[in-house]
């Protein structure tokens, strides 16, 4: 985002922003389908053009746990002496540090215990022995793969923006602009489709169920299934079989359900 | 049927699961047209379909094996991949006009939570269970002295998902356990639901519950 500070970034309305977040590029009119934590906003927002929503990994809320963790990535970054109130576009150098430690906080909370583990273990990324060396960060492997993770993101990512996206994730709540969430549910003529994942913690499995069960309540047509996996969050991204397996029936017979509906 | 027939070389008798088609039309015949069902391990989501395309029914469906699930969704019939051991806590009182529990009861850890929690999210609970109390059953065990097994599940007692064993009786005594109230009763004998059957206990294979709360 070039030339934009915060002063200039403009005030948008949250829910906006949060809905613009989640908006994954469709620039035509017609929107068969979406996947975001927002498909529910969507399908609520857009109840005759949207006839599946997929919510994967996902909630009808941030959870206070959610929240935290997008508290101490903020901190993070307003705190670098870079930050200079948003306005460091013309300046040599941005709030870096502070971004790169957010998407590091972050990142851990996409794995789980049992994947971290499996992955790094307690290997050391140098040597075959600790070196007692207080200074030297990257001793363990987990923590050069964090490290890189962080600086990878200040790459392409603009810490203002990491602010704002966080934020609308915080403030955003499917039961605000309709009193419920089995209102905003309510509203849905969308088929949907709900997976979990066994050990993400970030969205887990409970929220997941808050959603089906609202559905259910709404009498909207909901199908949910807790996927296993040790990937934590990022399960969604990685379990591709598994998901495949329900999202290719679940997608073509809404394809068959809509085009009968709309020759009637 | 399974080679595991082949195998009871000790010719029990073995109590036939009602026709699937028999058990759905009955099932049907007891839900009017538009209402809102819930099909408590529906498995491939057959009964549910028929509901919708038949009875203009509002759909849903909770079942345990993923496999089935995949197979439900495939027939475009929502359903809730879940344990029903650990109950319908999420939805509301009389959320579904109603509930439908198929050959499952007797595969269910707690049978008691299950039917309690039928009577609460719905206005009407369809129950079919097997009859245990079938007379081959009793001469089986009195003659050749071995628990009983069911056609579909011709399973060994010690490999079976069957936990629980009933007769009518002690089903109906269970419904009192939960405040339930049977509406009405239609034993499945030789293939036909009977609404007046004699000696039914002695005679049918499964029966067909109607059952709502006291």
């Amino acid at each position: 985002m070039p030339g934009n500070n915060r002063a200039r970034f403009g005030r948008s309305r949250d829910r906006q922003t949060v809905w613009t977040a989640v908006s994954v590029s469709d620039g035509g009119g017609h929107r068969p389908g979406a996947c975001a934590t927002g498909a529910a906003e969507w399908a609520s927002r857009f109840p005759d053009e949207i006839h599946a929503a997929v919510c994967l990994a996902s909630a009808a809320r941030l959870s206070a746990q959610g929240i935290a963790f997008n508290c101490v990535g903020r901190r993070a970054i307003v705190t670098d002496p870079n930050f200079h109130n948003g306005d460091y576009y013309d300046l040599p150098s941005g709030p870096n540090l502070g971004l790169s430690l957010a998407r590091m906080v972050a990142h851990i909370t996409y794995l789980s215990e049992n994947s971290i583990e499996k992955k790094f273990g307690r290997r050391l990324q140098h040597s075959g022995q600790l070196n007692y060396e207080l200074m030297h960060e990257t001793e363990f492997q987990v923590e050069s793969y964090l490290h890189y993770q962080g600086s990878r993101f200040v790459e392409r990512f603009d810490a203002n923006s990491y602010l704002y996206f966080t934020r609308a994730m915080d403030y955003f709540d499917l039961a605000d602009a309709y009193g419920s969430i089995e209102k905003a549910l309510g509203r849905t003529n969308a088929r949907f489709l709900i997976t979990s994942y066994t050990t993400d913690w970030l969205f887990p499995t409970s929220q997941g169920v808050e959603l089906m069960n609202s559905l259910v309540a709404a009498r909207r047509h909901v199908s949910f299934v807790e996927l296993t996996s040790p990937y934590g969050h990022d399960s969604f991204l990685l379990e591709v079989d598994p998901l495949a397996e329900l999202l290719t029936p679940f997608l073509e017979q809404t394809l068959l359900a809509s085009r009968s509906k709309s020759q009637n | 049927m399974s080679p595991k027939t082949e195998e009871r070389a000790d010719r029990r008798y073995c109590i036939p699961d009602p026709l699937a088609k028999l058990t759905d039309e009955t099932i049907v015949s007891q839900i009017s047209p538009g209402s809102r069902v819930l099909d408590l391990g529906c498995g491939n989501g057959r009964l549910l379909n028929l509901l919708r395309e038949s009875h203009g029914a509002s759909i849903q469906g909770i079942e345990l094996d993923r496999g089935a699930v995949v197979q439900a969704i495939a027939q475009g019939v929502p359903v809730i991949c879940g344990d029903l051991d650990r109950g319908l806590q999420g939805f509301p009182d009389g959320s579904f006009d109603f509930a439908v529990l198929s050959q499952t009861l007797q595969q269910v850890r707690h049978p008691r939570m299950i039917l309690r929690e039928m009577l609460r999210v719905a206005r009407r609970s369809l129950v079919v269970v097997p009859n245990f109390g079938h007379w081959r059953v009793r001469l089986d065990l009195l003659l050749n002295g071995r628990a009983p097994v069911t056609g579909a599940l011709p399973y060994e007692w010690y490999d079976t998902p069957n936990l629980h064993f009933m007769s009518m009786r002690d089903f109906r005594e269970l419904v009192n356990v939960v405040s339930g109230r049977v509406v009405k009763e239609l034993p499945l004998i030789g293939g036909r639901a009977l609404e007046h059957a004699w000696a039914a206990n002695l005679r049918a294979d499964s029966a067909l519950y109607v059952l709502e709360h006291a």
